[in-house]
């Protein structure tokens, strides 16, 4: 494995370095899935605010992540409040620096004129592609193993699933196949067909992970939470078929237009 | 959703007093509507039931268990793998020895200064875990002899927990040490639940690190 890496004479660590080339990737990825739905000269004001929103959210999501983690763990902070402000990469709740970097990201678009529904489809794909590297990062730091192939032998060495490369071509693929069924794509419906790929993505890898998180007879619980995801995303992207063909769809308007017709491109 | 599809069939029959262009409309609209709401519904069942008959035979196996326990690697999840090494007191230390304690093992050097930086750090966490025994706290100094370490803890930092001289690095090697200071956190089953590269770790950090393998 790869824990650190040796650039120019300095030694850097994998982990951090893997995480931020995946966030610069989503955002350019982000930012011209949000050229291209705009199908309009806004396509270019939407590509740059993207770009602007995406580091505001990442301030954002790294100081709801830093203050998430400390009120876990308030009495560790209590006595040496500049913990807080420590630069180390650690010591950072996932699920709060998500859920504040998403809004942070969602209320400056928004205060740009872009519509919700095309900040979804765009975080979607470029999601996905974020996800992709992140799974290459986790397996060149050792996070996560795979369980023995069929074909182990006993010895000193076990062949394993690299469940992280798997992953990871499952999620580029995802990636691919939303950005060329994008032209084709009402609005919102990226977004779900990314839900559907992603959960997918989880029944098929989470099946030979060797650490996967159990919960009732060896059954594994990702897998419980993914086949929810399929069902709901199956169910909502039904809803999207019902849509009377042949109705030649509006371009995107900016600010000023009412909200029915702001869902609405051009094919 | 169900508004906008309102919204939008109010809008294709507002067209119909105007001349038709039947390039945009499709035939027999309702009646594809009707048919695809009953296959959504088919498919929807059969991916359920598809996917609880996946989820049933991909199940981890009880035989899997053991083989996990057969995992070791200088990795988060795997077993810690054991080593042999003489303190700078003569002591002798195994790792396998201290199954059923939780250990830190901070790989150091004396002329690493984020290392030299976190030693207070690291005698704090000896003194307020290791004196009871409720922890072990391992330094093992890299390539480096005994007076060179005497020095150092007569000058420099006071240190207490137990250093041990890796001279050769061959523990390094083995744990896939490529940077100082690394400090590996160690359950009292064996099992590695954290590793920080770099430093020097803050209270914080360090605490992070052995909160995950103190409550195993």
């Amino acid at each position: 494995m790869l824990p650190v890496i040796r650039l120019f004479g300095l030694t850097v660590a994998t982990g951090p370095l893997l995480s931020l080339i995946a966030f610069w990737i989503g955002e350019e990825v982000g930012g011209r899935t949000m050229e291209r739905l705009a199908h309009s000269p806004e396509g270019r004001r939407w590509r740059n605010a993207f770009g602007s929103a995406s580091l505001v959210a990442l301030l954002t999501g790294v100081i709801a992540a830093r203050l998430g983690y400390a009120f876990s763990n308030v009495t560790l902070y209590t006595g040496e409040a500049g913990l807080l402000f420590s630069l180390r990469p650690e010591n950072l709740a996932t699920i709060p620096g998500l859920l504040a970097g998403f809004l942070a990201l969602l209320i400056v678009l928004r205060r740009n004129s872009v519509p919700s529904v095309i900040v979804i489809d765009a975080v979607a794909i470029a999601g996905s592609a974020a996800l992709a590297l992140l799974a290459i990062r986790d397996y060149l730091i050792g996070i996560g193993y795979g369980m023995p192939v069929p074909w182990w032998i006993s010895t000193n060495v076990t062949w394993r699933h690299p469940v992280q490369l798997y992953e990871a071509a499952l999620l580029f693929l995802l990636t691919f196949i939303l950005w060329f069924t994008l032209p084709s794509a009402q609005p919102g419906q990226t977004f779900w067909r990314f839900v559907l790929g992603y959960s997918v993505s989880q029944l098929i890898v989470d099946a030979v992970r060797g650490d996967s998180w159990l919960v009732l007879a060896g059954i594994r619980g990702t897998q419980v939470v993914a086949l929810a995801g399929v069902l709901v995303a199956v169910y909502v992207l039904s809803f999207y078929d019902r849509l009377p063909r042949g109705v030649a769809p509006k371009a995107p308007t900016t600010m000023g237009q009412p909200k029915g017709e702001e869902l609405q491109h051009v094919k | 959703m169900n508004r906008w599809i309102s919204m939008l069939r109010a809008k294709q029959s507002s067209c119909t007093d105007q001349p038709v262009d039947k390039s945009l409309v499709a035939p027999d609209t309702d009646h594809k509507v009707v048919r695809s709401t009953q296959w959504w519904r088919s498919l929807l069942a059969v991916t359920f039931g598809l996917g609880l008959v996946w989820i049933y035979i991909t199940r981890m196996p009880p035989a899997t268990v053991y083989l996990n326990d057969t995992l070791v690697a200088p990795l988060v999840g795997r077993i810690a793998p054991d080593f042999a090494l003489t303190g700078i007191d003569g002591q002798s230390f195994r790792l396998s020895a201290l199954r059923g304690t939780p250990v830190v093992i901070n790989f150091w050097a004396t002329w690493c200064p984020p290392c030299r930086k976190e030693m207070p750090e690291l005698e704090k966490l000896w003194l307020d875990y290791g004196a009871d025994g409720k922890l072990m706290l391992l330094g093992v100094d890299q390539a480096e002899d005994k007076a060179t370490i005497e020095q150092f803890r007569q000058s420099m930092v006071a240190v207490t927990f137990p250093i041990l001289l890796d001279r050769t690095t061959k523990v390094a090697n083995l744990y896939n040490v490529q940077a100082l200071p690394t400090t590996f956190f160690i359950a009292a089953d064996g099992r590695i639940q954290d590793v920080k590269i770099g430093g020097p770790m803050d209270r914080a950090v360090l605490m992070d690190g052995v909160n995950k393998i103190m409550v195993r």
